[in-house]
Formats: C-alpha cells, structure tokens, sequence
C-alpha cells in the first residue's frame, strides 16, 4: 500500500512529467489550445504509455538482459511504440468508430512524444525512489505508466484551461503563440513546486 | 553558392527550430538549466542530425513511401545508440549529465522533421548543409539559453562559480520554461524589426507547411 | 495475388528494404557494441583516477583464490574485495578497494557506497577514499569525495567541490558529518545529507571490516525496546560520573512508519541519573513542525520517571498527553532519546569503567 501511495504521488505530483522532467512538451504545448482537445490526447497519451509498458518492460527484463542485448533497447523500444500506436490506431477504428472520431487524429503524433519513451526508457532504470523498499515488477512499472500518463493529462487540462481564458486578452504580437504559452506553463511549473515538499 | 548560403542562413535564423518552429522543446528545457549539458545536447544532435540527414538523403531512391517513417526511425535510433556508445566511452562527465534526453533524441522533432522535409527531397550535399545549419541553430539557441539559466540560477558559467546571487527558479523547469518563452518573444521581436519584408512572410509559409505536414 | 506476384509487389518491396535497413542497424550496432563496450574494470579506473587525480596508484581487489590480487589496467571484470553489497543504517556499502601508493607506504580504502536520505527518497552513490594512517590500526582521514551516481537528485549539479574535499581536513574519530555541522551545499541540501550517509557509512564499515570495531558494539545490551535508536551512527563519553550522549535517532522506529527524519542529540546525564543539558544538534522535523515541538528546556533536571510518564507503556508511541503538540513524531524521537539516555546511564558508567 505505502508502494502503491509512493508511486501514485511521485507520478502525479512530485515527478510529474511536464512540469518535473520536462518530457512531452511538444503535445502539451501544440495541442493545449482547447480543453476538449488536451483531454482527447491526454487520454491517448496515457493509453499508448500504459500499453508500450506492458511490452516493453517484459521484453527488456525477460528476453534483452538475460541475451545481453540491452544497447539495442532504443530500437527496439521505438519500434515497439511505433507499431503499437499503428495497431491501436487500427483498432480502435474497426471498434468504436466514435472514439476515433475523437482520438484519432492524436494516435499518429503519439510516436514522437517523447513521454511514451520516455516512460519506457524510466521503469528499467533506476525506479527505488518510487517504490518504498519494494522491489520493481511489471505491476509497478505499468502502475506508474498509467499515473505518469493521467499527470501528464492533468496538467494539460489545466495548461487547456488558462490558454482558453488567455484568448480574451490582447497580447503583443512578438508575445502571442508559443512565448505566451511557456510564459504560463512556468507558472504552472511553479505552482506544482510545491509538491515537491512531499516526503514519501 | 547562393543556394547553400540559404540553406545555412534558414537553419540558423529565419527557419531556426527553437526559435522560429519551437521544435524540439523536451531536451531543450530539460537541459537549459546547465550550459554545459545544453551545448553538449546541441553537438550531439548537430553530428546526429547530419549523419542522418546524409543518410536518408543517400537512401531517397531506395526506400519505398509506404515504410519511410519507420526506416528513418530505425536509422535515427541506430545514430543515437551510436552516440550514446561513443559518449559514454569517451565522455563520460557529458554522458551522465545529459540523463535520460539522450536515448530520448530519437523522437526528438527537429531530425524526424528534417528528414521527412528536407532529406528526402534534396541531394547529399545540400542535406548535409541543412543538417549541420539547423544543427547549429539548435545548439546555439540552446547554448545561449543555458548559459541565462545558469548564470541566474546556479551562479555559474560552464560549471565554474562566478556569483553568489543566485534566483533558484532559473535552475528549474518553470525558469527554464520562463527564459525559452521570453528569448522566443526577443528572438521574433528583432527579426521582425530588422526584416519586416517579405523574408518573414516565406518563413510564416513554411511554418504552415511544417505544422499541416505534422499533422497530417 | 498468387505468390509470384506477391514477390513483384511494392509490399515485398517494402519488406525488404525495411529488414534490410533493420539488420544492417543491427550488425553495425553489436560490432560498435563489441569495440566500445564500457567493462566494469574501466569504470573502475575513471573512478580511481577521478579520485586521484594525478597520483599513482596500484588498485587491489580480491582474486580467484580469495587472497588480494593487484587488478590490471586492462582487467574486464575485476573483484572488489566485499562479495556481497552491505546494508547499513543510511547506507549501503556496494564495493571496497585497497588502494597503494608506490612511493609511499600510505594505504586507502576506496569505498563505493549509496548513501539514502536524498531528495525525493532519492540516494547518491560515492566513492569514499578512507586514508588509514602508518601502522594501519585506525583511520587517518578522508580523501576528496566522488560522485559516482545519484537516483532522483534533481539538484545535484548544486553539489560544489568544495563540500566533497572538505570531509578530509574535518576527520575526526567516533565524529558524525551532518548538513547541521556544516556538510551541505546551499540549494541541495537533501542530496548533501545523502552524501552525508555515504562517507558516514564508508567509515563505519572501514572500521568494522578492517579494523574490528563492531558498529553499535559500545551500545550492546542496552535498552532500546523500539529500536529508535540509531547505534551505528550513536556514541557516548562516561568521565567523572557524567556521561555525555551524542544519540542518532532513526526517526522512525522499527515497528512504526512514520517519517519524520532522523534527530541527532547532544544528551549530557549526571550522577544523579538526570538530564543535565540537552541539544539538538539536527532537527530531523519536515517542513514546519520542528516549531510546533515541545521546548526541550523541560527535559532538564528530569530522570527516567518523568520520561516515561510521557512515554506511556513500554516506551510506546503514546495517544495522549503532554507531547502531543502537532509534532508528536518528533517530540517521539526527543523523549525517546532522553528515556533511553537515562535508563541506560548506568551500563555507560560499567562499560567505561570496564573499557578504563
């Protein structure tokens, strides 16, 4: 249980991709503009993240340690993100037609967010922080994948949130578009400063 | 020569990829809190971005349209395995301070960018022009940035102490996100200034195009 | 599609290229994998170089017949002389070399241990140059510190040089270093008390395992129903009927989970069994509830009655009462220490007596 509260807290809070590592900042700022959109790939993200986990960690503990072939992890962790994100694409328009209606166009910009490798790249590191005295699993890493991903929706929405309210004001045309963007998540990085405090 | 003059000069200023077309934002302000690791990032995808940039050009005619996209990733990953061997066998120090970004260059925009609307079109030469201008642009932007966040928020330059005051928001990701946001505003408020002509009405079209090919 | 024309198809076409570019990748990665593969032994030697910077050293570990061998430049896979990692209080010693010089006598023992306590529950991993003097029976210093690897340190980078030489020229036998001495660099303080608990826990095993002192052996036998106390990092001084305390506390005992962080006490006991003086000399207290802590002045003049008055039952984590102030974990650890530093006044008097 205390592993389970570690993890969900550092995932959402205290690590949170965007505002801590700086991961996936290029969904959060081009795809922010209006909430239903951020939602849209928020949503996206954190499925592919959860799925890309569930293949790859076992793949690199169970098959790419034991072979010695752990320098080719980019590879194949790429190429496992990026057929992954095909299939779903695939299925998701055979299933619910709706729901591709409303995810779809986010799937192909999916391969190169950085926060699906990203999280990959994290859960066969060096996770004792996270875990309280436990030992790393499947289990955690696919735990983590989902919070990271639902951290990463979090602040989207609230990033959503801001710009929809920012399009009243007039800004200077130097500042308008990305400048003013970065301006506001600083701040959004600043307010989740204070998780930091924290202790697990 | 006029050609390649272009090609440098769009890479380095008016199409420049953090500035101009805010690509590659992760690595960007993830490292920009250190000058060191952010020029260290911008050399790496400088010798990356042109490696790749050749490669892809060289294989144009080879590789099918349907499968472009995941050859030029197995390429790109194949590069960045390559560099992150040769860091951590001959650069140790630069290896373990640039982290995670380093396995993360694979998927970052601005060599998957370049390749899909450059290399593919263009001949070796040209490619490996364009690779190292927007190589450089990158690294420069990043460079400059780092050193800002540095100097505000560690007190120091490269590693080596200069001040005591120090604001310890610039060594964070909101400082970091602060002065990329504001050195874009300046970055466009000068080159409007000095280029109010049709320079900047070019560079807008190719943003465009840049945005609906990434959608699309 | 008959299979003929399956093999003339763009599809087939696509296929191969795409294998083809896969394997290429692949083969050229294993042969550059296999010609710059960085072997444990190199690591090695980066860190021995880093950590002695300019100076020629021969590095010993153990070798095949279980005696110490001199490891080779070249050696791919050379062995420490610990086989297995050892869990300490803060720190966790992962692997010891015995470290020459050939143009003096002077013998080392670089430690690489990960020290806990970091930021966001994050470690440090260092290497940890314990210097023994002449006649090797005790430590005579600490060389410069080196980083080898964190977990989680966003702040790392604010480590300075400076910290990591100054453990050296402070050496002190049976001495604790803590941010609170003086151990810490400003913006990472977290991360310094996790190298803290490195080099603490580098000396601890150096003497343990080379020189024979049994950590926490000054403390065996006492009276320590919860386990708080820290005895690996605690000591203690009996002189002239008083003895003078320096408690460590875990911050949380063993059969709670509660994490406030570890308290260092300076506790003097005189003859009448009482607390003559108490200091806290690191406040273990998160965030702001070291201000809500019950004044330490009313431990003074107090015996072991009054501690366990507010103790309760067996030195239990009491539900009510006097310390319960908003900061009740650490006011636990204070009350604790004192109970224990008084119930135990008189094994210190036998002990030094005994020791004399």
């Amino acid at each position: 249980m205390a592993t389970f509260i570690a993890i969900v807290l550092a995932a959402v809070l205290t690590n949170n991709f965007i505002t801590v590592k700086t991961y996936g900042i290029c969904p959060f700022l081009g795809v922010s503009k209006k909430t239903s959109s951020a939602v849209g790939m928020g949503i996206a993200v954190t499925i592919v993240m959860v799925i890309a986990t569930l293949v790859t960690y076992p793949v690199y503990t169970y098959v790419m340690v034991p072979l010695h072939f752990e320098f080719l992890e980019i590879i194949f962790f790429i190429f496992i993100i990026a057929s992954l994100v095909q299939m779903l694409e695939k299925v998701i328009q055979k299933l619910s037609p709706a729901l591709y209606g409303a995810m779809g166009i986010y799937l192909p910009l999916i391969t190169t967010n950085c926060a699906v490798l990203g999280v990959t790249e994290l859960v066969i590191g060096d996770m004792s922080q996270f875990l309280a005295g436990a030992t790393m699993n499947i289990g955690w890493a696919v735990l983590y994948a989902l919070f990271a991903g639902l951290g990463f929706t979090l602040v989207m929405i609230i990033m959503s949130g801001m710009r929809e309210k920012l399009n009243y004001y007039k800004t200077p045309k130097a500042l308008s578009g990305f400048p003013t963007a970065m301006v506001t998540a600083s701040f959004i990085c600043m307010a989740f400063m204070v998780f930091t405090y924290i202790v697990i | 020569m006029n050609k390649y003059k272009r090609i440098t000069l769009d890479g380095l200023i008016f199409q420049n990829p953090t500035f101009m077309l805010v690509l590659g934002t992760c690595p960007t302000l993830g490292l920009i809190s250190s000058a060191f690791s952010a020029a260290g990032m911008g050399l790496t995808v400088v010798i990356i971005l042109t490696l790749s940039n050749v490669i892809i050009s060289a294989l144009k005619n080879v590789i099918p349209n349907a499968v472009r996209i995941p050859c030029y990733i197995v390429i790109i990953a194949t590069l960045v395995t390559f560099m992150r061997m040769l860091l951590e066998k001959f650069m140790p120090d630069l290896y373990d301070s640039l982290g995670g970004f380093l396995a993360l260059i694979v998927v970052n925009c601005i060599i998957l960018g370049r390749a899909e609307a450059f290399a593919n079109k263009h001949t070796v030469v040209e490619s490996a022009v364009d690779g190292l201008a927007n190589g450089f642009g990158f690294t420069i932007a990043l460079t400059l940035m780092g050193i800002v966040c540095e100097l505000i928020g560690s007190g120091s330059l490269f590693g080596a102490h200069i001040m005591d005051f120090t604001i310890g928001i610039f060594a964070t990701p909101a400082g970091s996100f602060l002065v990329y946001g504001i050195s874009i505003a300046l970055f466009v408020f000068v080159i409007d200034l000095f280029e109010k002509a049709k320079r900047v009405k070019i560079n807008k079209l190719a943003r465009e195009n840049m945005l609906d090919k990434e959608v699309a | 599609m008959t299979v003929k024309e399956f093999f003339k198809s763009t599809s087939f076409k696509c296929i191969c290229v795409l294998l083809t570019i896969l394997l290429v990748c692949g083969i050229f990665l294993t042969v550059m994998y296999g010609l710059l593969e960085v072997t444990e032994g190199e690591r090695l030697q980066r860190a021995v170089a880093k950590v002695y910077a300019g100076e020629t050293v021969e590095i010993y570990g153990k070798g095949a017949d279980g005696e110490q061998t001199l490891i080779g430049a070249d050696e791919k896979a050379p062995q420490g002389l610990i086989s297995e990692s050892v869990v300490q209080s803060t720190s966790t010693v992962n692997q010891m070399y015995k470290i020459t010089f050939p143009d003096s006598k002077r013998v080392d023992y670089l430690v690489q241990v990960t020290g806990t306590g970091g930021y966001s529950g994050g470690t440090v991993t260092c290497w940890v140059p314990v210097q023994m003097n002449e006649d090797g029976t005790a430590i005579a210093g600490i060389g410069k510190v080196s980083i080898a690897s964190n977990v989680g340190q966003s702040f790392i980078g604010k480590i300075q040089d400076a910290m990591l030489e100054s453990y050296g020229p402070a050496y002190e036998d049976g001495k604790l270093y803590t941010p609170a001495d003086g151990f810490v660099s400003a913006g990472a303080s977290l991360s310094s008390t996790a190298i803290d608990n490195a080099v603490n826990g580098a000396i601890i095993y150096v003497k343990s395992a080379i020189l024979g002192i049994v950590p926490g052996g000054q403390f065996a036998g006492f009276d320590d129903p919860h386990g708080l106390i820290n005895t690996d990092l605690s000591s203690f001084e009996a002189a002239d009927g008083v003895v003078t305390y320096k408690i460590v506390t875990k911050g949380s005992a063993d059969d709670r989970n509660m994490h406030p962080g570890q308290f260092t006490l300076t506790i003097i006991v005189d003859a009448t069994k009482t607390v003559d003086d108490i200091i806290i000399d690191d406040n273990g207290s998160t965030g702001e509830y070291g201000k809500h802590m019950y004044g330490i002045n009313n431990y003074i003049g107090k015996g072991l009655e009054y501690f366990e008055g507010l103790l309760g039952d067996g030195w239990a984590y009491p539900s009510d009462g006097e310390i319960i102030t908003g900061a009740t974990e650490s006011n636990y650890n204070v009350v604790y220490a004192c109970a224990y530093a008084v119930k135990n006044y008189q094994n210190c008097i036998d002990r030094a007596g005994g020791n004399n």
